[in-house]
């Protein structure tokens, strides 16, 4: 069984997933355009008007998912080149401020500038990135169609 | 082999050809075919980001090899890769790889699954989910598209019986 993650940074990050893509908050959409066009259809089909309601709802519910999928495909960025090659190029702000910044303070700015390119060179590509970034959105696209699935063929 | 989707073009054409086959098209159809047409496309897309991991991958691995050859760009790699087994291009490499760093292109393809397993696996796993997203979609329109014809078959049933009953002498008549 998968434990999550142990480290307290871990643990930081992945209570950040769900607001990336916002899957994790639950919908309804009875007041989408597409809800009572949709429901109408499946009461034609012979549901109840529950079951077109939850039949409507987990439709629009995949096209959800399939939308936060894409949107998280299509903003992935990659880049490899670090900002600065050198912390002494920061050096300089040491110097004309009268030394407001200490040696620690310059290495904190250095890492932070160029903490995306060294996490980016840890994917190694941009396609690695966007596989890393999308595997943990498996379980909303799984659990999507299965409630659709679910839904529809709920009525024998 | 790897072919860089153009993206919305590629998705449009998919759903197009999809839609085309659908035979009364309503919104619940539709909409079923849409997200068809849209797990299609990404297990494509899948497919082409781990091939194109692996050929990263395999780039890598001949850097790592030491040798005084210049190593070959990433597009120069993969185009002799797409070109295929058996291809010109693809042996003149293999040829040149051996006699430079004493590797085959399966030894580098080797190499490269090694170090990139996590992705690789990864990706399988996306692959795996839209190929069930498209079976589970598939299901509930045969279900709809079995429905309908269920309802039209009964509609016509109704009306042939009803032809009857005011065919048939009613108690009125009688």
């Amino acid at each position: 069984m998968a434990g999550g993650p142990k480290t307290h940074a871990g643990r930081q990050r992945s209570s950040l997933n769900s607001l990336k893509h916002g899957l994790s908050l639950e919908v309804e959409f009875v007041s989408d355009p597409l809800f009572a066009l949709l429901k109408e259809e499946f009461v034609m089909l012979g549901y109840s008007s529950m079951e077109a309601s939850v039949a409507s709802n987990a439709l629009l519910e995949c096209r959800r998912v399939s939308q936060a999928y894409a949107d998280v495909f299509w903003s992935v960025e990659f880049d490899t080149k670090p900002l600065l090659d050198d912390p002494l190029q920061l050096a300089h702000f040491h110097i004309e401020q009268d030394g407001p910044y200490s040696s620690a303070d310059i290495k904190t700015i250095f890492k932070m500038l160029n903490s995306r390119s060294s996490k980016d060179r840890l994917f190694g590509s941009i396609e690695g990135k966007r596989i890393a970034k999308l595997h943990p959105m498996i379980r909303y696209h799984r659990n999507a169609v299965s409630a659709l699935q679910n839904s529809i063929t709920s009525k024998k | 082999m790897v072919k860089e989707l153009s993206a919305l073009n590629e998705r449009e054409k998919m759903l197009r050809e999809l839609v085309d086959e659908v035979e009364e098209p309503s919104a619940v159809t539709l909409m079923l075919v849409e997200q068809m047409a849209d797990a299609l496309y990404w297990a494509r897309q899948h497919a082409i980001d781990k091939e194109l991991i692996i050929y990263r991958g395999m780039q890598k691995a001949i850097g790592q090899a030491a040798s005084d050859w210049s190593d070959p760009s990433f597009s120069e790699l993969k185009a002799v890769l797409e070109q295929g087994i058996g291809s010109k291009a693809y042996n003149d490499f293999e040829l040149k790889l051996n006699r430079e760093v004493g590797l085959t292109i399966a030894d580098l393809r080797a190499r490269s699954m090694m170090d990139n397993m996590q992705l690789i696996s990864q990706a399988d796993d996306l692959i795996q989910r839209q190929v069930r997203n498209i079976r589970g979609l598939q299901k509930c329109i045969d279900l709809i598209d079995f429905k309908k014809r269920l309802v039209k078959k009964m509609d016509l049933e109704l009306a042939r019986l009803e032809t009857e009953v005011a065919a048939l002498p009613g108690i009125r008549d009688a």
